[in-house]
């Protein structure tokens, strides 16, 4: 299969990643939510507050994928990928629902008519810009990436005595 | 993942308690349960996010929808909120300014 979105991400778990692949349905988020927490729980030195706001943002570019599979063969999945290195935490979600219109999201900064805003549901990106240290979209024919970055080091190690 | 909606009247308020995680999995289920309060006639409105675990944009969305149907009933909406991690979301998106945030359910229904 040409288009595998998994290509992208081959040899993640080699390296010490972590790689999820959920049917698009968004009955799947908690799943994604639980697995990012524990993850930034156990390996990364993060507080309670930024591992939410991880949390938060990666549900929401879940959701975004998700619903960009709408229109696409319920089988192919909608991939989430962690990858870490001594400064970084980095999720990345990856869908096929063809090419985004990435000049229509939200630019950074606060919604200027937040209750418009909500009402047109395109608050999880302004949600994702405010909650994480970076964001990269990109996007082709196939699908979308959204890498999301928190600044972390690793859990110190134990003490050795 | 559940949610849970149970709804209380105070002082002629419906007081409608969530608890869980309202993601755009569960948001629908809010949506319909704020519209049926206000078909039953209901114009004051509190909805209690306190035992709320997780609070997605979409549910952001279904509480402004509810709050502007039932401002176009001559109602009104407001929120029970301390959690900060809940607050903040509401913080970052504008809403703060947008909903009535109250401390406790007796602080959102005064006799």
């Amino acid at each position: 299969m040409a288009a595998d979105p998994t290509t992208a991400v081959e040899g993640v778990e080699a390296a010490g990643g972590v790689q999820l692949e959920i049917p698009a349905d968004v009955g799947y988020l908690s799943v994604v939510r639980m697995v990012v927490s524990t993850l930034a729980f156990s390996r990364r030195d993060l507080d309670d507050e930024r591992v939410e706001d991880l949390v938060l943002a990666v549900s929401e570019a879940a959701t975004n994928a998700i619903e960009a599979h709408a229109e696409v063969p319920a089988d192919h999945p909608v991939v989430v990928v962690w990858r870490e290195d001594d400064d970084n935490c980095r999720v990345e979600v990856v869908d096929r629902g063809g090419r985004a219109d990435l000049a229509a999201l939200p630019s950074e900064g606060p919604p200027t008519d937040p209750g418009r805003a909500a009402l047109e549901g395109n608050l999880g990106v302004s949600l994702i810009r405010a909650l994480v240290d970076d964001v990269n979209f990109e996007t082709d024919d196939r699908g979308t990436a959204v890498s999301i970055t928190m600044r972390c080091g690793p859990l110190p190690s134990p003490a050795l005595d | 993942m559940d949610l849970g909606l149970d709804v209380t009247e105070k002082n002629g308020y419906a007081v409608l308690s969530v608890r869980g995680e309202v993601d755009v999995y569960t948001a629908p289920r809010l949506r319909e349960r704020l519209v049926e309060l206000v078909s039953q006639g209901h114009t004051k409105v509190v909805v209690d996010l306190e035992s709320v675990d997780f609070l997605d944009s979409t549910g952001l969305g279904v509480l402004v929808g509810g709050l502007k149907r039932l401002r176009s009933h001559e109602g009104d909406l407001t929120l029970v909120c301390t959690q900060r991690r809940i607050l903040k979301v509401f913080e970052i998106t504008g809403l703060t300014k947008v909903f009535e945030i109250h401390d406790s359910v007796d602080a959102a229904t005064p006799a």
